[in-house]
């Protein structure tokens, strides 16, 4: 950072420039880095797009009323499987 | 959704999961239709499962519905939310992936109406586009075989 402000006041040769071009520095660098991390945070987390062709990931669920329960497994090799996703709002 | 249920339910399985709430009205960007009925968002198994079958009753949806758990395993796995809709196979490969959200839903529709209207017609399974994928290692929702049904 100290390397960066020298170079710029050395290219400018403003003195008094020196700290708010140093803070404009920071505050430009500082927020990109962070939603940087942030990002690739987040693709790392997300698990890859499925594909037509793909087998479907299993998964068993409870019915929102009684005890029934639904799992992708039962229906191999029965029937095909619609699913919809969503909610009220 | 629910006529394709009627429709078609002799030939396939139909399950509607139900996931976390899109637009609740305590949430990030409710909509007057939430706040109207006051939908908001599950803080337990038992919140989605009111919601949802107050949904149910006052869409008059009578297709099976499910919850997804409160950690959205399914929901993350699929990423399905807001709403998605896909078709497996009989075989587990997906034969339809809708693009997420209300603009994919309604397309998504009228391809699965055809794709299970050929399957009536031919008694078996639209063939997978060339395109398609190979089928991959089998995978789960992760978190299934522990507690599925936690609350």
């Amino acid at each position: 950072m100290k390397k960066l402000c020298t170079t710029r006041l050395g290219s400018f040769g403003r003195p008094r420039f020196a700290g708010l071009s140093c803070l404009l520095i920071v505050l430009a660098a500082a927020p990109v880095a962070g939603w940087s991390q942030s990002a690739e945070l987040h693709r790392d987390n997300k698990p890859a797009a499925l594909q037509v062709g793909e087998l479907a990931p299993a998964f068993a669920a409870k019915a929102v009323e009684g005890d029934a329960v639904f799992e992708t497994k039962v229906h191999r090799d029965q029937k095909p499987v619609i699913l919809f996703f969503g909610s009220w709002s | 959704m629910e006529a394709l249920y009627q429709e078609f339910r002799d030939i396939a399985e139909f399950s509607l999961v139900y996931i976390r709430e899109a637009h609740a009205a305590d949430g990030r960007r409710p909509t007057p239709y939430a706040k109207q009925l006051g939908i908001k968002e599950h803080l337990t198994t038992h919140d989605r499962c009111t919601t949802a079958q107050e949904m149910l009753k006052n869409k008059s949806l009578t297709i099976p519905c499910y919850a997804d758990a409160m950690d959205d395993r399914i929901n993350s796995a699929y990423q399905a939310w807001p709403d998605r809709l896909y078709v497996i196979r009989s075989d587990g490969r997906l034969a339809i992936v809708a693009e997420p959200g209300p603009r994919g839903f309604e397309p998504a529709l009228k391809t699965t109406r055809k794709w299970l209207e050929e399957f009536r017609e031919n008694a078996q399974e639209p063939k997978l586009p060339p395109s398609a994928s190979k089928p991959g290692p089998e995978r789960e929702v992760p978190g299934e075989g522990k507690s599925s049904k936690d609350g």
